[in-house]
């Protein structure tokens, strides 16, 4: 009852101090704020923590129009999440709102308790959450959490609520509706959460959608799905949508207006298209800078196989580093259940290149490498690094070949012993092998250290008072003590924001120039690979279905899938590509 | 992802707000705790490196502390805190309610009862010493060498565990009792055999908790050996959480031995244990509530001080 | 579902089959002629010849291994044997026993969930951080209190200073009020406490993040998102609790004097009655192992993701 005399209330507060405004004088502030669907004024939130306050988010402006799409990009620490709940209220516990207005149809929402700000809530406006696998309610159907949005703002009656919950599951695109209303979350894959998340959101039609990350957890091809259906929802509905990211390419080819958030501050905010084409700001330039693309620029083209250069010494060399043949892996012990992760799998890499395997997840490159740098026993077939087949290895054996081929992770948090120093993490390897006496290993751990462009003195701190950044430098500084021929870099940058990601990938490039080493670079991110790699493997269920140089498989693609990924990848640059949708944003 | 005003609340919570903020909210990472800062798809944050964290202990931490601390005093120097014997009584002082000369009342015979609890200490402080570390050792034993061989052997003695946790923890004690005889040593064991499959399911998970990081395969792949791997990498990361449960166990052997004592399985009268303190003083509650009252209300503090270092040792330090 | 039924149920008896066998090895391999000592002492003024009786009665003369199968035999015949004390047949005792000690349990069980949830629920919900600081160091508290002690301390209070509950006499429930507090306090403290961390884990969960941006109401979250959520831990923890009430019964029905299987075991225990003891532990073990082989089968019907997987990883 009061919940929807609440609402109404609202509703008519805002049509009335919009109509009061819209005869307003447009040069005033507040009042051109007020006519915007969404304006921030001067936000400014604080977390209060261990008695400190400490400020993410300093005196944020930005307006959102009826039907507009806003993108806010930023680096992980730059507070455009935190924005963008503030804005419903929903801050973690130790968070608050120190000053600015949230005007919602030109009334400021900032200050509602939650009673109040319920009201507002899924009725005008919507929430799409970043995590799609943890943001649904795992003991309740799909239907049950769909249909309740509509009994708390008590929209009909029982049977009415079932049939709108069945059309809003078909209206996002969910195949046989009706099933799906009876499933539960975990009978769902990701993208299809995702797509009860948005109808969710949509259920009561609000004005303004927040995509926090919608699509940040999910493979590429399915995050093109998810994009074209919030832009087809949008034409339909005339929803405003503010779309939280850290990929520019989301925010390029989706928004008509950008703000670009660091620090907790506003960097630059302006059309899409402008602030793409001419970045004012220096933060903004380094970000387009960075951010690896599908763009231009030309492909590493590795240096002429020594063969060709040096005829003599091609009966010294193998010109391969890596030869992979047949490669198996099959998990499950009964034969019934048998599920094979990797089938078939062939492919080599020349000394001194990088090697790139693309796919999605459950493409089985993350099995393939863990059975190069054999913490896999294959099931069948080879994989020779220097020319010895590494698959049958065992004990000591296997041991000696970790002084060839070394593994960098993809977390640097969980790769690095939280009890050691640097020192003693870099200095590993080279007691494990007995390489140096101490003072040797001393020196070479400072070397190795410095190799990575680190300063000395990090050596005696722990991994956890250190950035990501430099945690992932210490990892690849201890695979180098070994002196390694192969580096296998297992989604080595993936969890790095993107102006690190561009240092690491540097740092990595001079690393292989200086030191010829051989990558093997496992990704599912088709920009960085174009921009790292020599040549590629694509991998899709377990199989590779295409191979080649970068440049080929990236210009001319031969195989469906690799098509299908590419054209999924989101350029900064406006799409050069047809819209497969009528309702694509233009800009 | 966020919270509601509960935890808004809950600044006193078990776990603290700002750690819940930390898990929720990925921007607010000013401050760092163990679980890492990543954005959304597992996005690591460059900015700032984490500062160490400092705490000042609080005060229930002090004083818990400061309890055992006396707690442990009585056991080595009992004759500083009370000149009375605790054994032999002056007759014509019996039942006396607690006064400046005798702080907790003297009992039936005439003997001091804070001379008797002060002395007492030294009994049940040392069996629940004795079935800790019987518990710590078997336990521990059993779970690390079922969480770092696996396979079979894994699978067999956890099967042990799960027999050894169907018989309740009493009733085993009991048993061991009934097998050993009566007496203090004989009831610490028999506590510390009831606490063996408590510390070997910790132990065994802490152990392949840690053996799954990729910390400790990176550890393989640097050429290491298992025990140099366990004992550079696993022991020391899986170690806080059984210290934790030895510091909590030690609480929970105070009370199963006085448990044991009140029922008379414990070490003979007159020994001034504190279990055994408390039965004595049963037949006297209508009329001298002080003999049961005070043994009591030392075995619940220094109960709750063990227990408030443990959280201390497994929560907060690690 | 089927193979997860009979496979669970195939492990509780191994378990329980195991349990026996480690207290036969215990109690009546290990130490021998423990038996004989009673009735081979001269004030008994047994004649040799009824000496040789009580042998042949209590299979003391045959070989272990004959033995164990004896007595494990008797067991899945219902059959447990003779107490020595009294020399009845222990069912006979066990059978008095029970109905006194499954009263105390179910009243003791029933008042540490409503304590627990009281607890639990309460702190979650207020607004005020004193209030929550306060219950949340309740547990605590409850599980540094020696049980025998907490029911020495209730007597005195409610029946020698208030003089509201007869120390003798007085009605059935009467009666049942202090042992039923007793037994509930240390029962509750591992409930509310795990309770507690559980709604405070599902609060943190993106979906109640969700449930808030549909605008729903601090009750709508709790009762309809957190609570069946933090249902499964705490179902665990409540199954494993059945030990504790077991052993709770021992010590409160010593001090209350009431005369059920606690009272039983602590007079089996004073008489090296060895017989009664294993009898004792092996219902225990049953009882034990009986409530978790349950609360592991409701698990699917509470969390729909354990029914696919058929199994609970604890």
């Amino acid at each position: 009852m009061s919940t929807t005399a609440l609402s109404q209330a609202v509703l008519s507060q805002a049509a009335l101090s919009q109509a009061a405004l819209s005869q307003a004088e447009p040069t005033e502030v507040t009042s051109a704020a007020a006519a915007s669907l969404l304006a921030v004024q001067n936000l400014a939130v604080s977390y209060r923590s261990q008695g400190a306050q400490t400020r993410v988010v300093h005196d944020v402006s930005f307006r959102i129009e009826p039907g507009e799409v806003v993108a806010v990009v930023g680096e992980s620490g730059s507070g455009k999440s935190t924005t963008a709940h503030a804005i419903i209220g929903l801050l973690a516990g130790n968070g608050q709102i120190d000053h600015g207005a949230i005007l919602l149809n030109g009334t400021d929402i900032s200050g509602w308790s939650d009673k109040r700000l319920a009201a507002v809530r899924g009725a005008q406006i919507g929430l799409v959450p970043q995590d799609p696998t943890s943001s649904l309610n795992p003991v309740k159907t799909i239907g049950a959490q769909v249909g309740e949005v509509l009994r708390i703002h008590r929209r009909g009656p029982r049977a009415g609520i079932r049939h709108r919950v069945i059309d809003l599951l078909a209206r996002v695109g969910l195949p046989d509706p009706e099933l799906r209303a009876r499933q539960y979350p975990h009978q769902l894959s990701g993208g299809m959460r995702q797509r009860v998340l948005i109808a969710i959101a949509i259920a009561l039609e609000p004005q303004l959608i927040i995509a926090d990350e919608p699509t940040s957890a999910l493979d590429v091809t399915v995050q093109r799905h998810i994009l074209d259906l919030l832009d087809g929802l949008r034409a339909e509905f005339g929803t405003a949508i503010l779309f939280v990211t850290h990929d520019l390419g989301v925010a390029a080819s989706r928004s008509s207006r950008i703000v670009v958030m660091q620090g907790g501050r506003i960097q630059e905010q302006g059309a899409t298209a402008d602030v793409l084409a001419n970045p004012q700001s220096d933060y903004t330039k380094r970000l387009l800078a960075n951010a690896p693309s599908l763009a231009p620029a030309g492909f590493r083209e590795a240096r002429a196989p020594i063969y060709l250069r040096d005829a003599g010494a091609v009966a010294a060399e193998n010109p391969s580093a890596i030869v992979v043949s047949n490669l198996v892996k099959e998990f499950g012990h009964r034969r019934t259940d048998a599920f094979r992760a990797v089938d078939d799998v062939s492919f080599s890499v020349r000394r001194g290149t990088t090697h790139a395997l693309v796919g999605e997840s459950g493409s089985g490159k993350t099995t393939t490498a863990r059975m190069i740098v054999r913490f896999e026993q294959p099931t069948s077939g080879r994989v020779e690094v220097d020319g010895q087949d590494v698959a049958p290895l065992r004990g000591e054996a296997l041991r000696q070949l970790r002084r060839r081929i070394q593994l960098v992770y993809q977390n640097p948090f969980g790769s690095l012993d939280p009890r050691q120093s640097v020192a003693e993490i870099v200095a590993e390897p080279l007691r494990n092998f007995a390489l140096a006496d101490r003072r040797g290993r001393a020196a070479r751990t400072a070397e190795l250290v410095d190799r990575v462009a680190l300063p000395a003195a990090v050596l005696e701190r722990k991994p956890r008072e250190l950035s990501g950044g430099q945690r992932q430098r210490v990892a690849i500084a201890r695979a180098l003590a070994v002196d390694p021929r192969v580096i296998v870099l297992d989604e080595a940058v993936s969890a790095l924001d993107v102006t690190v990601q561009a240092q690491i990938l540097d740092l990595l490039g001079q690393l292989q120039s200086d030191l010829d080493l051989t990558y093997l670079f496992i990704s599912h991110d088709l920009s960085v690979v174009r921009q790292i790699s020599h040549s590629v493997s694509v991998m899709s269920r377990g199989r590779i279905v295409e191979t080649g140089s970068t440049e080929q498989v990236f210009l001319r693609p031969q195989h469906d899938y690799t098509r299908e990924l590419l054209a999924a990848v989101p350029a900064p640059a406006p799409v050069p590509a047809p819209a497969p949708a009528p309702a694509r944003i233009g800009g | 992802m966020t919270i509601t005003e509960s935890q808004q609340a809950g600044t006193t919570s078990l776990t603290t707000p700002t750690t819940k903020a930390q898990q929720a909210w990925p921007e607010t990472g000013q401050q760092t705790t163990e679980p890492p800062r990543t954005d959304a798809g597992g996005r690591v944050t460059e900015g700032a490196p984490a500062k160490r964290r400092r705490r000042i202990p609080s005060i229930g931490l002090i004083l818990a502390w400061a309890i055992v601390a006396a707690a442990l005093l009585w056991v080595v120097a009992p004759g500083l805190f009370t000149a009375y014997d605790p054994i032999s009584g002056v007759a014509a002082e019996k039942l006396q309610a607690p006064s400046i000369a005798h702080l907790f009342g003297t009992d039936a015979l005439g003997r001091d009862l804070f001379a008797r609890v002060v002395h007492g200490a030294v009994h049940s402080l040392s069996g629940a010493f004795i079935a800790v570390a019987v518990g710590l050792v078997a336990g521990t034993s059993i779970g690390l060498v079922a969480g770092s061989v696996g396979g079979i052997l894994d699978a067999v003695l956890m099967r042990v565990i799960d027999v050894l946790l169907s018989i309740p923890g009493l009733l085993l004690a009991l048993t061991i009792i009934i097998l050993l005889g009566f007496g203090t040593v004989n009831a610490a064991i028999a506590v510390g055999v009831g606490s063996i499959a408590a510390f070997a399911r910790l132990s065994r998970s802490e152990v392949v908790r840690v053996r799954r990081t990729d910390y400790v395969e990176a550890a393989f792949g640097s050429g290491a050996r298992l025990p140099i791997v366990l004992l550079r990498h696993v022991l020391p990361n899986s170690i806080a959480p059984v210290v934790a449960l030895a510091a909590l166990q030690f609480g929970v052997a105070i009370l199963a031995i006085s448990t044991l004592g009140f029922l008379g399985y414990g070490a003979p009268p007159p020994t001034p244990e504190w279990g055994l303190l408390i039965a004595e003083g049963r037949n006297y509650v209508a009329t001298s509530w002080w003999l049961t009252t005070f043994p009591g209300i030392v075995v619940v503090l220094v109960v709750l001080a063990t227990n408030r270092i443990s959280q201390w040792i497994g929560g907060e330090r690690a | 579902m089927t193979r997860y039924l009979t496979g669970r149920i195939g492990q509780a008896v191994l378990v329980l089959w195991a349990a026996f066998t480690v207290t036969f090895v215990l109690l009546q391999a290990l130490p021998g002629d423990s038996i004989m000592i009673k009735f081979e002492n001269p004030e008994l003024g047994l004649s040799p010849a009824q000496i040789l009786e009580v042998r042949a009665r209590y299979g003391i003369d045959e070989p272990a291994v004959l033995q164990y199968i004896h007595t494990l035999m008797g067991f899945l015949a219902g059959d447990f044997g003779y107490s020595i004390e009294t020399g009845t047949p222990v069912l006979q005792r066990l059978a008095e026993g029970l109905p006194e000690t499954a009263k105390l349990a179910a009243g003791g069980f029933l008042l540490a969930v409503v304590l627990a949830v009281t607890i639990a629920f309460v702190s979650s919900y207020t607004r005020f951080a004193w209030i929550r600081g306060v219950l949340l160091a309740v547990p605590s508290l409850f599980i540094s209190i020696p049980t025998f002690w907490l029911g020495i301390l209730l007597i005195q209070v409610f029946s020698f200073q208030l003089r509201l509950v007869p120390v003798i006499g007085g009605t059935e429930a009467q009666s049942l009020i202090l042992p039923v507090l007793t037994l509930a306090v240390p029962i509750s403290a591992p409930l509310a406490q795990v309770l507690c961390r559980s709604l405070d884990a599902v609060y943190t969960q993106p979906f109640v993040a969700v449930a808030q941006a549909k605008g729903a109401s601090r009750q709508w979250i709790l009762w309809r998102h957190v609570a069946r959520n933090a249902l499964v831990p705490t179902l665990t923890v409540a199954g494993l609790t059945f030990g504790e009430l077991i052993a709770g019964s021992v010590i409160t029905e010593t001090v209350f004097g009431r005369n059920g299987i606690g009272r039983l075991t602590e007079q089996a225990v004073t008489a090296q009655d060895i017989p009664v003891m294993q009898a004792i532990v092996v219902l225990a073990a049953f009882v034990f192992v009986s409530v978790n082989l349950i609360v592991d089968l409701l698990y699917p019907v509470l969390d729909p993701r354990l029914a696919a997987k058929g199994r609970v990883a604890v």
